[in-house]
């Protein structure tokens, strides 16, 4: 996935910051290093 | 990519490697079996599009496009919805997505209008591009036989 897309670690967060900018939240599971 | 998911998403990355314990226990939640996946959730945490695999950029973009606009949908935000899929087709033509979003445009028409023609609308469509696909094949059931006309001459 590209670098510079600003990466959260709580989805819970997330979730609360989704819900007040009217957002959705894109989860991404991977094993790549990062 | 990156300004179209720091403008439309609110992104989060679980590493399997560097956070272990997170990704087993988010990944146990939503059934992820597999990297890369990519979820498309709503702010009240509902899931509404999953992408499990690697994909070229451009299909991941429709991909993530045709999330948003699934989102609109379930949120009954339909002419909303309707723009996005749209787009999916306009912009990424040659993927996958392309044809899916065709038809829940045609949906999303439907449900904001009442307007069965945009079903029909929907099957003509078909008939001239993504003949093929599994998409074509749900949308046929809408298609109207062509009709003759009643003054025709013999």
């Amino acid at each position: 996935m590209s670098s510079g897309i600003a990466w959260g670690s709580s989805l819970e967060d997330a979730l609360q910051r989704a819900y007040s900018e009217d957002k959705r939240v894109l989860l991404y599971f991977s094993a790549a290093p990062m | 990519m990156v300004r179209f998911i720091n403008e439309e998403f609110v992104p989060v990355s679980v590493n399997v490697r560097n956070q272990a314990e997170e990704f087993k226990r988010l990944g146990s939640r939503l059934g992820v079996q597999w990297t890369p996946t990519e979820l498309v959730i709503d702010s009240s945490g509902v899931e509404r599009h999953r992408v499990e695999g690697f994909l070229p950029p451009q299909d991941f973009l429709a991909q993530l496009e045709l999330g948003l606009a699934q989102a609109e949908f379930a949120q009954s935000k339909f002419a909303e919805a309707e723009r996005r899929y749209r787009e999916v087709v306009t912009r990424y033509p040659e993927t996958e997505a392309a044809p899916e979003a065709l038809y829940w445009a045609g949906v999303a028409r439907y449900k904001a209008s009442g307007d069965s023609g945009a079903l029909s609308q929907t099957a003509n469509q078909f008939q001239e591009r993504y003949q093929n696909s599994s998409w074509a094949k749900k949308a046929s059931v809408w298609a109207q036989p062509a009709q003759t006309p009643a003054s025709a001459p013999h």
